[in-house]
């Protein structure tokens, strides 16, 4: 009993809480700001994980299709035209470089700076969507959307008069099932978009804080973490990219 | 790689210069030109390898840079390579799964393993629901 005892009277005295030591961004259930700050790092990367893993269903369904419809997707991917990918690719990339920037500039106070390459960033975002947009639109037009109207030239026309029984067709010389491909096209950059919008709002809310003040040399976690889930959307595109556009 | 930052006090954390920045941005768009440049050329499965192995190249280079994994808790790395160990026992079963499957014989409509053409044991398949074809006259 004696030894519990002076355990307990052991314990380091806890020193009274100083503002220095307790800043207002700290949170009640965290010791201090760099037990804070790896907490969260160290949440943002399991959801890099979970986002990676929820990608993998769609990799690995973009892998057993190509392995058995390996001619037709070969045909299939030359609908994509391979200068917009390029030029989408190399946005996205700036992108990053500027996210990873404002990081570099909010850890070191500069207020300013940060918004800027912040703003930067969404703009890019912004253009990427925009390209992304027509891209669709094009797909659309020429009747590459999955479902019944794939073979249709010109969507409007395959509503009411294709009924399910209908047979798909050919389209554009492409094989019938040339529709994996790009069923799997729409899903999987239809999936990324969504994370390029769900990535222009996180950026959007840190840029505001950071214009309020919220963010300092001392706490820098939103635009690290923000930053960090923009990475993720610029890596599966990374991969999205050579998959779709490039290789077929 | 450099030492992890204390998990006490105030936040410390490696600021890499700008230069830095640019730099690994400029690795990054000579990749995607050359991912570009080499998959112009159709070599079958070396150049779907090709591109996979720059786009790991360049991810590495976002990971380890912009992601700050190279001056970052090795946990944080631990945590990535986790989620791509996953993706590939994925990918891997996936793979030995379909590849050893078995199809239905055209001679006697039984499924038959697609190597050694002996009986399948178990397991269905969409090739199941093909009709089958009435069995052959032994020849005499």
């Amino acid at each position: 009993m004696a030894n519990v005892s002076n355990a307990v009277s052991a314990r380091p005295q806890v020193a009274v809480d100083s503002p220095r030591d307790n800043p207002s961004f700290l949170q009640l259930q965290f010791d201090s700001p760099a037990q804070q700050f790896d907490a969260a790092k160290l949440g943002m990367w399991l959801l890099v994980a979970a986002e990676i893993v929820m990608f993998a269903g769609l990799f690995v369904a973009y892998a057993v299709s190509r392995g058995t419809d390996g001619d037709i997707f070969q045909q299939a991917h030359l609908q994509l035209g391979r200068g917009i990918g390029t030029v989408n690719t190399v946005v996205l990339l700036f992108s990053s470089l500027t996210a990873a920037l404002a990081v570099s500039a909010s850890q070191q106070g500069k207020r300013n700076l940060t918004s800027v390459y912040l703003a930067i960033t969404i703009g890019c975002a912004a253009v990427f969507l925009a390209v992304k947009y027509f891209e669709y639109s094009q797909k659309v037009q020429l009747g590459l959307l999955p479902g019944r109207c794939f073979g249709h030239p010109g969507f409007e026309g395959c509503i009411g008069d294709a009924g399910l029984s209908a047979q798909p067709v050919s389209v554009l010389g492409l094989p019938v099932r040339a529709n994996m491909f790009f069923a799997l096209y729409f899903m999987m950059t239809g999936l990324h978009g969504l994370h390029v919008l769900v990535g222009m709002v996180i950026l959007f809310w840190v840029l505001l804080k950071n214009i309020r003040g919220g963010i300092s040399a001392q706490y820098f976690t939103p635009v690290d973490i923000g930053a960090l889930y923009w990475h993720l959307v610029g890596i599966i595109w990374i991969y999205l990219f050579p998959l779709l556009y490039l290789v077929g | 790689m450099a030492s992890e930052p204390l998990d006490d006090g105030p936040v410390q954390a490696h600021i890499s210069p700008a230069k830095v920045y640019v730099g690994i941005f400029a690795a990054l768009f000579v990749l995607t030109l050359l991912m570009v440049k080499i998959t112009s050329h159709d070599c079958g499965a070396v150049t779907t390898v090709a591109g996979v192995v720059i786009a790991t190249l360049q991810a590495s280079l976002v990971a380890a840079f912009f992601m700050h994994l190279s001056h970052g808790r090795v946990f944080n790395t631990l945590t990535l390579l986790a989620a791509l160990f996953l993706l590939g026992i994925f990918l891997l079963l996936t793979h030995e799964d379909l590849a050893n499957r078995g199809r239905v014989s055209a001679d006697n409509g039984t499924r038959i393993l697609p190597r050694t053409e002996e009986w399948a044991p178990g397991g269905m398949s969409s090739a199941d629901r093909l009709p089958r074809l009435p069995p052959k006259a032994p020849a005499l």
